[in-house]
């Protein structure tokens, strides 16, 4: 990188892996060299297939862009200069050459928006009719006392060059919440279902808005789409049942929409293993985005290793324990378990004989996020479990160990002592539906622990439709009121029929917090707890075009609102 | 020179928003015609902006054929800093309105080569055909964009170190912190804004009344660098009653009776335009 030249050391960032490499000046020449001829080459296999429709790298979230994010939590600067010399393919009618521009800029160092370096990364003089296809940078660090020095691979992040030519649409005269706070008078940029940084854009690339959309009509806000993290089925589907999985699948995520949940955990409630071995790649075969319906995550596997006293309405000839750890789990789930991203979350309960172990292995081998739910444990065996991995308790207060003052159980988890205490608080789901706890209750765990509030509807097939009995697994269920689905013949509640928007006003009236902080607990803390905050639930530049437009506000009352359009990848679905 | 007196800071944005509408207006920009605006940034013209943006969503002005330059920005701080001079923009008027990115001129900071900067600068409002209406604000020591006391009062777009005090003026903006704020910038010169043809400033605040009581009242001189708006054909001073504390009595009477003749004469069918020229037959331009 010539353009430095009075620097005496550059480092190489590689963008992709966050790693850098000290490199000596002359040795750049030759490095640049062998770089662009094996460049030449990945640059071709690269746009074959565009990163729009590749649905397996997220560059948000893979391992390199976590490591760039710690590289750069470690620079004690606001800002760095670098220099970037980005490649451009150029395409004539019969070949195509690459053509570089070398340029220059300071970049401050946000540590939570890594890519929007390539979004600054401009050339100064020839203004690019296209975003460059690949980007190299190097990082001043001469006046810095760093020497972390890592050798890093030759890939560089390819940004899809496709993706300037898609249509940017403006959403305009609105309230905006974004990373969960509510910023007035503001504008939201879409392109191609990506939220784009619009000053970026507009200062860089000259790209103004090819459609603006005027929400200036009613009082207006825009939110991230709800992220719903347990959901056994609805509209009278039931994700345990083997036959129609796919169809429930496909009805259930464009059904959803309506609700302003976009996307879900397909939940599996206690089923024998026969059941996760049909189940579970059907449900990762439908992960993934697709036009007018929510997307599907990774399953919310919940059980069958969970207490027999702590049931519920799960089938108790299907619970055991796992005394050969790890094998036991993947023998009743199959090798889907394994799946990168096909099991998002796992509900356990820890006390039972091989479970706590199970909970270090997953921590140490998967991104598999444990929960803790179903369970007998005391507070001891909670905050152990905790401290062995786990990271969120399944629908806090039910279906565990009540709270008492000397052992408070699992719901302790929301207390955690400064003193004694060696973990952190954990997430915690509450299914807000003014049924499965009472508003006080719900009221004192949000005080305790606002920031670990998630929000689920943990509904069953009975929800959004007609009818008295449904199933749940191999149980039968029986509408019992309108708010209230039981086990046939018992008063057991059984999952609920609650809907997202309700549960984030009930969350307002039961907590008095305010609409935005209430939504945050359906969007912003799922999203950070199964981490995706980097897709999803922000609204800030790169994460997925997925919110809500809401409207009908009530002055007297903040919980009151309406959902007046669904967007999901960028496309309208309501 | 005009000197403009309203009763508070609204009044004033109120007046020069309408004013800025009135002239875009009577000039009818075209693609081939576009409007060539000058824009300040600071705490100033913020109400104007506000105003302006309102204009633009009841569907009285738009910007799609008006061209913008600004007057300055900090040297090294980052594009998107919140505090740099393209985020204000951004934040305060680009977001709202149609303006087509292309015809966006602010000074870049972080260019490779600074100097160049400045001179492509000058080519460019020179390649538009020159700047229409400069807006501009005055700091509290008379400076005009960042031409601190001393800065020739025939400059052109160049760097510019800033003074200490307005280092301390800039720190509310950086956390309070003196280290935090940039003590460099590419500025516009006097010149360069005296050679639009018009030229309003805004002024307001008791903090501005000496400032505005040396531009005007006393000589042209580079130590209150806005003085030289004395030698500009087109000049014009939207103030409020607080920033006239340092006026003369007689000073303050003299123009505001010189305004109340002058409104009215400028009413829709007038015999004389908003650009001062007498109209001869009714309806003509």
């Amino acid at each position: 990188m010539a353009t430095l030249s009075s620097q005496a050391h550059l480092s190489s960032l590689n963008i992709a892996t966050g790693t850098t490499t000290r490199i000596a000046k002359h040795s750049n020449k030759t490095k640049k060299s062998n770089r662009s001829k094996t460049k030449s080459s990945k640059i071709a296999t690269q746009t074959a297939s565009p990163i729009l429709n590749d649905n397996t790298t997220d560059h948000n979230t893979t391992a390199e862009a976590t490591k760039m994010r710690a590289f750069f939590r470690g620079i004690k600067r606001d800002s760095v200069i670098v220099s970037a010399s980005a490649d451009y393919s150029v395409y004539q009618p019969s070949y195509s050459f690459l053509t570089r521009n070398l340029l220059n800029a300071v970049l401050p160092v946000i540590p939570s928006r890594p890519l929007l370096l390539t979004d600054a990364i401009y050339s100064v003089k020839a203004r690019p009719l296209q975003q460059p296809h690949s980007v190299e940078i190097a990082l001043d660090l001469s006046y810095t006392q760093d020497t972390a020095v890592i050798e890093s691979p030759t890939l560089s992040l390819f940004s899809d060059h496709h993706a300037s030519t898609l249509k940017i649409t403006k959403f305009t005269n609105c309230d905006v919440l974004r990373n969960g706070k509510i910023v007035k008078d503001e504008t939201l940029w879409v392109r191609g279902g990506k939220i784009v940084d619009p000053a970026a854009l507009f200062y860089g690339s000259f790209d103004g808005p090819n459609e603006v959309v005027n929400l200036g009509d009613k009082k207006s806000l825009i939110v991230p789409g709800f992220l719903d993290l347990q959901i056994n089925g609805y509209f009278g589907c039931d994700f345990a049942e083997t036959e129609n999985i796919g169809e429930n699948i496909d009805k259930v995520a464009k059904g959803l929409v309506k609700y302003g949940v976009t996307s879900f955990c397909p939940t599996l409630v206690s089923s024998h293993p026969e059941i996760y071995h049909k189940v579970l790649p059907i449900i990762s075969h439908k992960r993934g985005t697709f036009s007018g319906r929510a997307e599907v995550l990774g399953a919310h596997i919940e059980g069958p290793f969970l207490a027999e006293a702590k049931k519920g309405a799960h089938d108790v000839t299907t619970l055991k324990s796992a005394p050969n750890g790890y094998a036991d789990l993947l023998e009743c789930y199959g090798p889907t378990f394994e799946e990168k991203g096909a099991v998002t979350i796992l509900t356990v309960a820890p006390e039972l004989e091989g479970l706590h172990a199970c909970i270090q292995d997953l921590r140490k081998r998967s991104d598999i996020i444990v929960s803790l739910g179903h369970t007998e444990a005391s507070y001891k065996d909670a905050e152990a479990a905790v401290a062995a991995g786990a990271t969120m308790v399944t629908h806090l207060f039910n279906a565990m160990e009540a709270f008492h003052h000397r052992d408070p159980g699992p719901v302790g988890l929301i207390g955690c002592s400064l003193q004694n205490s060696a973990v952190e608080k954990p997430y915690y789901g509450i299914i807000a539906d003014g049924v499965h706890a009472d508003p006080s209750s719900v009221r004192i765990a949000y005080v305790a622990h606002p920031e670990g509030c998630i929000l689920v509807t943990d509904a069953i097939a009975a929800a959004g439709v007609e009818g008295d009995n449904f199933m749940l697994g191999t149980m039968r269920v029986r509408r019992k009121s309108s708010v209230e689905v039981v086990i046939d013949g018992t008063d057991t509640l059984a999952g609920s029929v609650v809907t997202m928007p309700t549960c984030i006003q009930n969350l307002v009236r039961f907590t008095g917090c305010t609409l935005a902080q209430a939504i945050n607990a359906a969007t912003v803390h799922p999203a950070k707890s199964i981490g995706i905050i980097d897709r999803k639930g922000t609204l800030m530049p790169g994460t997925d075009a997925d919110f809500v437009i809401l409207d009908g506000f009530d002055e007297s009352d903040s919980s009151v609102f309406s959902i007046a359009q669904v967007y999901i990848n960028g496309e309208r679905a309501i | 020179m005009r000197l403009i007196i309203k009763d508070s800071y609204a009044d004033v944005a109120q007046y020069t928003a309408e004013y800025v509408l009135a002239r875009i207006t009577e000039f009818n920009p075209t693609p081939a015609r576009p409007f060539v605006l000058g824009l300040p940034t600071g705490s100033s013209p913020v109400g104007v902006y506000k105003k302006l943006v309102a204009f633009h969503r009841e569907g009285m002005l738009s910007f799609k054929h008006v061209i913008t330059f600004n007057m300055d920005e900090y040297v090294h701080l980052p594009r998107d800093h919140p505090e740099s001079y393209h985020s204000f923009m951004w934040e305060n008027l680009f977001k709202h309105v149609d303006i087509l990115p292309q015809n966006v001129n602010i000074l870049d900071g972080n260019a490779k080569d600074l100097e160049t900067e400045c001179t492509e600068y000058e080519a460019k409002i020179a390649a538009v055909g020159g700047i229409e209406l400069f807006l501009g604000g005055i700091g509290p020591d008379g400076h005009i964009a960042f031409n601190e006391p001393g800065s020739s009062l025939s400059s052109r777009t160049r760097i510019k170190t800033l003074a200490y005090e307005t280092i301390i003026a800039n720190s509310r903006f950086f956390d309070g912190d003196v280290n935090k704020v940039p003590k460099l910038a590419l500025t516009v010169g006097v010149g360069t804004v005296m050679d639009a043809r018009e030229v309003l400033i805004i002024i307001s605040g008791a903090g501005k009344a000496l400032a505005l009581a040396k531009c005007i009242e006393e000589g042209v001189n580079h130590m209150w660098t806005v003085s030289a708006i004395q030698l500009h054909p087109r000049g014009m001073i939207v103030c409020d009653e607080d920033a006239t504390l340092e006026l003369h009595v007689k000073t303050v009477k003299y123009f505001k009776s010189i305004e109340k003749v002058h409104s009215l004469l400028t009413t829709e069918g007038s015999k004389v335009g908003l650009d001062g020229k007498v109209r001869y037959s009714a309806g003509s331009k």
